[in-house]
């Protein structure tokens, strides 16, 4: 298998699109309705986890840099806690493509295409996951470098333009309203969107100058966070916290508040469709590496024959998974947090294992000496 | 085959070989009580040359006393013309220099045959530029014969390190490849892959150099071209000093440059020959339109069919009015307009010149103006087809541009399906393709994915020449400077 095809630049990129991406466009009522304005406080709080998990994760990676996690994970728990491990794994990551996707279906059929099937929507853009997932790792990765820029200029044209809109007065806000419990409770749900840092470990060999993994990683938390801070102080600023809590989609009401020169009064179609390709990028990430764990399990050397049917579960799984928005909204509230905390925990149970097996092994060859 | 000193059994094989070659001169002679035997193509060698330099003196009385001393001095001539003669023993050799154009003599009692390069035939003279015109530029342009084609190029860049390694393809046609490069500039193994592709083709002729493109693109089912074509000798330089290679065909004046990106077909000779200011204007103007023309026709449907609250008030109004008597919705309207576009550019090409202009005015007047009275398209989709039209015509390259105009029909079908999603979706698509394509080795959109920030200088924007010090490191060896600029020092003041 060809590795170390992504450069620490398209890493670097990558993940701050990643974490922009549903952050941003699908969780931004609900976190700011937990947090309110120590939304900005907690985003720094996760940042923060994330990094120091970020510490560890590249640490389990670096002991055996050019290998495979799904290679020599059996080596540090019997085989079949392995098994089963990445068979969570697997299980996840389709999981959460198949749940973006669902928002994705359902934002787009409620917002634009009315009368369009939720299958049709998920449809077009499985297809695209699958092509991409079939190009391969190093495609997606120069997909995310070629597209940040694009991104980063709608963006921040998308905070020029509302400037002029927002309250300026709500500021004070930011420094007097605290609570212990918002604080608490955001932290604990956004420090899992950053710790998918752990897809680290599966994308490791892949990696061009691997020593600076870290480095490039807390950089990306760090721009990340920079972006969203941007876009959650101007929704605060713009709504406040009781009405952004209220609309669905925070961020789309905010775009549609744009009016450039009295001509041009909804730029929202055209900027969602920008911010849209940062969903795809993470499904994109997400679908490859249930297809890469998958294409493992069954030894196969190419994963490609499996990205369409793997693509098919996906689409009918996310129009499966649930009722509707509601129902959707529900899971995500309640269970995704506990869910991710689970499975994110996983790679430190390995490092600690491992740790354990070397400091073993050494003692027991101190003492043959 | 080797049919040694027999001279008849020679004559016979050349008969037999060329039976029914009425164009195949065979001429004997006796010199000296030597036989000789003359094989040429008629109209391809020059014959008052031969007869007034050569044969003259073969049949002159006191050219030679004996047959020993005959075969010696014209065998001689190899070690004293100019003109790069060489002996052959193998007669199929010598029949496929004579298809080749030159002349054969073979003698009685030796195996040795003579063949002479005077080779002469009709070839057009050096024209203007057609299709890549210039107004500051240089003007000339490659013509079918490699030959003068090379020496165009020699003529620009006088250096031993240009090397041209040429190949014979094609079992009928036996056509010469020339793969020109720079030695040092050009990426090691690169100039073995292309002579590895090229002779892994065995094919019965090669007309043009499009046979070779399509034998040895890397994805043959994308529509992006893989190599870059060009006309003008400066552009076929500019690459070789980039460390590029370019590949001649024998009849044909549009060599082949690899490798190549995306951005090299959005660049033309003209940017280098004006001001850096004029140029990167330009070359934003052309990026502008790339997205016009490929996006502009799908994101008018998208917006009337799904996105009606994205433009102004007044202009949905007009838009409405104008659509209210058109039966077709958007997309069909859109693609009628577009083939019937692309029918009348098809068209536009291949009539006469003096005809080619009447039906510029019939199309304007039936499809622009008459389609709209009647109902059957509307005037804002007039405009969009004449402006995406326009749009395509402003990539200096053409395979590209038909490639871009190609893309167009299925993003208009998505757009007429999904709005601005199915707009999304398309291009999306085609960016996964082209992010995933490569050109013999070199990612198609280098410098941008993967990013190279120092390569940047010549791709949105045209940098001075006194920035772009160094050569485009995706494409070339690592030896990377190109431009040294020595600033003098005033000279100090004597008091």
């Amino acid at each position: 298998m060809k590795t170390a095809q992504i450069s620490q630049n398209q890493l670097l990129l990558f993940f701050i699109l990643y974490f922009y991406s549903t952050l941003v466009g699908f969780s931004a009522g609900h976190l700011i309705y937990i947090s309110q304005y120590d939304t900005i406080l907690v985003l720094c709080i996760s940042g923060l986890a994330a990094g120091i998990y970020a510490y560890f994760v590249v640490k389990l990676a670096n002991r055996r840099p050019n290998e495979f996690f799904f290679h020599y994970g059996k080596e540090i728990f019997p085989h079949w806690i392995h098994i089963l491990f990445m068979g969570f794994y697997f299980l996840f990551f389709l999981h959460t493509s198949a749940f973006v996707l669902r928002e994705y279906e359902d934002f787009i059929v409620q917002t634009y295409l009315g009368e369009t099937p939720n299958w049709a929507v998920g449809g077009m853009l499985g297809m695209v996951v699958a092509i991409t997932a079939r190009s391969g790792i190093q495609t997606l990765f120069r997909t995310a470098q070629g597209l940040f820029f694009l991104i980063l200029i709608a963006d921040v044209s998308n905070t020029i333009f509302i400037g002029k809109e927002l309250k300026w007065d709500r500021w004070m806000a930011f420094v007097t309203n605290h609570s212990g419990h918002g604080i608490f409770a955001g932290t604990y749900l956004t420090i899992p969107f950053f710790g998918e840092v752990m897809v680290l470990v599966f994308i490791f060999p892949y990696l061009t100058q691997k020593g600076k993994t870290l480095k490039t990683t807390s950089w990306a938390i760090v721009l990340g966070i920079l972006l969203i801070t941007v876009n959650f102080i101007f929704l605060l600023l713009l709504f406040g916290p009781n009405l952004t809590s209220h609309i669905t989609y925070p961020m789309l009401e905010m775009v549609r508040y744009i009016r450039i020169a009295d001509f041009i009064e909804n730029l929202d179609p055209f900027l969602i469709s920008i911010w849209s390709t940062t969903v795809y990028l993470k499904i994109s990430l997400l679908f490859y590496l249930s297809v890469h764990i998958l294409a493992q399990f069954l030894r196969l050397k190419d994963h490609r024959p499996l990205t369409f049917s793997l693509a098919a579960v996906m689409v009918a799984l996310s129009l499966q998974m649930s009722g509707g928005t509601a129902a959707l909204t529900n899971f995500y509230t309640k269970s995704w947090a506990t869910y991710s905390y689970f499975i994110e925990g996983i790679p430190l149970l390995y490092l600690l294992m491992d740790t354990i097996k070397r400091f073993i092994k050494k003692r027991s060859a101190n003492k043959a000496h | 085959m080797f049919f040694g000193e027999d001279y008849d059994i020679r004559r016979k094989w050349f008969k037999a070989t060329f039976q029914n070659s009425d164009d195949i001169t065979f001429h004997e002679l006796t010199a000296n009580q030597t036989r000789c035997g003359i094989v040429f193509l008629q109209g391809m060698v020059d014959q008052q040359t031969f007869d007034d330099q050569i044969l003259k003196y073969i049949v002159s009385p006191g050219f030679a006393s004996s047959q020993k001393e005959l075969l010696h001095k014209i065998l001689d001539l190899q070690s004293i013309s100019t003109m790069c003669t060489s002996i052959v023993t193998d007669i199929q050799e010598a029949a496929d220099s004579v298809l080749d154009g030159k002349i054969i003599i073979f003698f009685e009692g030796d195996s040795r045959m003579l063949v002479i390069p005077l080779t002469s035939f009709e070839k057009r003279a050096v024209s203007e530029t057609s299709n890549e015109n210039v107004i500051r530029g240089p003007r000339e342009a490659f013509v079918e014969d490699i030959h003068t084609n090379i020496t165009m190029i020699r003529r620009k860049i006088k250096s031993a390190d240009l090397k041209m390694e040429q190949l014979v393809i094609g079992k009928y046609t036996k056509t010469k490849v020339m793969i020109g490069y720079i030695e040092g500039l050009c990426k090691e193994g690169l100039i073995t892959d292309i002579k590895q592709l090229i002779n892994q083709i065995e094919i019965d002729g090669v007309l043009g150099s499009s046979y070779l493109e399509e034998c040895f693109d890397h994805f043959p089912l994308s529509p992006f071209p893989q190599a870059q074509k060009t006309e003008r000798p400066d552009v076929a330089a500019a690459a070789l000093l980039e460390g590029r290679v370019v590949i001649f065909v024998d009849g044909t004046p549009i060599p082949l440059l690899v490798p190549v990106t995306m951005y090299m077909f959005l660049q033309s000779a003209e940017d280098y020959y004006q001001r850096f200011f004029l140029t990167s204007f330009i070359r934003l103007l052309r990026y502008a339109y790339l997205v016009l023309s490929l996006l502009f026709p799908s994101f008018y449907i998208a917006i009337t069919t799904f996105h009606p609250e994205m433009i102004p008030t007044t202009l949905l109004i007009n838009v409405a009015a104008s659509r209210d008597n058109v039966p077709f919705p958007g997309l069909v309207e859109a693609f009628i307009m577009e083939i019937a576009f692309e029918g009348l550019r098809e068209a536009g090409i291949r009539t006469p010149k003096v005809v080619g202009q009447a039906i510029g005015i019939l199309g304007a007047l039936v499809i622009g103006q008459a389609a709209v009275q009647a109902g059957i398209v509307s005037a804002p989709m007039v405009i969009i087809v004449s402006i995406t039209g326009i749009a395509s015509f402003i990539i200096p390259a053409y395979d590209f541009a038909f490639t871009i105009r190609l893309l167009r029909f299925p993003i208009m079908i998505l757009a007429g399906s999904f709005g601005i999603f199915g707009l999304m979706i398309g291009c999306i698509l085609i960016y996964i393709h082209v992010v995933s394509i490569d050109s013999f080795g070199i990612p198609y959109l280098s410098p941008t994915a993967p990013l190279r920030p120092t390569d940047l200088k010549d791709v949105f924007i045209r940098a001075p020449w006194w920035l772009m010090k160094r050569r485009p490191s995706f494409v070339g060896s690592s030896n990377s400077n190109r431009l040294t600029i020595k600033k003098s020092l005033p000279e100090d003041d004597e008091d």
